[in-house]
């Protein structure tokens, strides 16, 4: 299943983006094209991302007509500061 | 109580902050296998990535391969396998180099491991390098390895119906080599059938018949390797005109 090593490269361009910061919810397009099936993504992003600030992240998945494979945003805790 | 520096302040409600990033899913792949391709051209190194379902045929047609064309070319394998170290110890008893890279629980060879295995294969300059994937006609279908040419092989035993089941694979294809035509006799395979659904998903592919026990069109294997290498076949100018 190709969809566990594309969930891992995933997991690991927004744990690249972020650093470190908590992951709320991690949106990707995928098109109807791309060989990636949706529902086995969101299995695999739940079982990857634990154990990492991603644990607990929702994957918003946006359909497509086409190939694209993309991250397209990330939502993430806003850093608070004490004024 | 804040928590974060435990000031007086009554601690803010979470809020949050998208972030717009648009970066395909397989950038990181795609950047090293566009290394991979860099290096081996670099070297003139020409790669082709060999992928079809278990048994098609891929190591027997390399064992052929090499036995054939030692004279002229050195040739070099990556092996894919799930486990074993069995083709790549077939090839080496044929008298080529060869690595076993072992996906455990992989389905598919990616650039990383590529990589990996041709910093310990080290082909030399003017090498035939071939990447044996692993037996799948799904996954590895997505994945560059930084080869310069996408080769599917299936056997006459597996149906004609392949192209039309599997798209991603024969969409990507440079060539579609049919093994084992020496079984036509025996089963219900329609080449025409099958020739016409590979060129509805990759217009122009070139389909070759061949067995590789009987050595039956095996000569126009090694002419479309000496196209890839010269770079007049292959991904370099898309795929040939079919025959």
């Amino acid at each position: 299943m190709h969809e566990l090593a594309i969930t891992e490269s995933l997991v690991d361009l927004v744990a690249e983006r972020t650093v470190g910061r908590r992951v709320v919810a991690v949106t990707v397009r995928v098109g109807d094209a791309s060989g990636v099936v949706p529902e086995a993504m969101a299995f695999c992003f739940d079982v990857v991302a634990a154990e990492t600030p991603l644990a607990g992240a929702a994957l918003v998945v946006e359909e497509c007509a086409g190939d694209d494979l993309a991250l397209v945003s990330v939502e993430l805790v806003r850093e608070e500061s004490c004024a | 109580m804040c928590l974060t520096c435990g000031c007086g302040d009554a601690p803010a409600t979470e809020t949050t902050e998208t972030v717009l990033v648009e970066e395909r899913l397989l950038a990181k792949n795609d950047r090293l296998a566009e290394h991979v391709r860099d290096s081996l051209a670099a070297r003139e190194i020409t790669a082709l990535n060999l992928m079809s379902s278990p048994g098609a045929g891929k190591t027997s047609l390399l064992e052929r391969t090499v036995a054939d064309l030692a004279w002229r070319h050195t040739v070099c394998v990556i092996e894919g396998d799930q486990e074993t170290s069995f083709d790549a110890d077939r090839i080496r008893r044929a008298g080529a180099r060869a690595v076993q890279v072992n996906t455990g629980a992989g389905c598919h060879l990616d650039a990383a491991m590529v990589h990996r295995a041709l910093h310990e294969l080290d082909p030399p300059t003017g090498a035939l390098l071939f990447v044996e994937n692993v037996g799948n006609l799904v996954c590895p279908a997505l994945f560059d390895l930084g080869e310069r040419a996408k080769v599917v092989v299936v056997s006459v035993t597996e149906g004609d119906d392949k192209p039309l089941k599997y798209p991603h694979m024969f969409g990507v294809a440079d060539l579609v080599v049919v093994n084992k035509t020496d079984l036509l006799p025996y089963v219900d395979f329609d080449l025409a059938r099958f020739e016409e659904q590979a060129r509805a998903l990759r217009p122009g592919v070139e389909v070759l018949p061949l067995s590789v026990r009987t050595g039956e069109n095996v000569e126009h294997w090694y002419a479309f390797l000496e196209d890839v290498a010269a770079e007049r076949g292959g991904a370099a100018h898309g795929a040939r005109v079919g025959t």
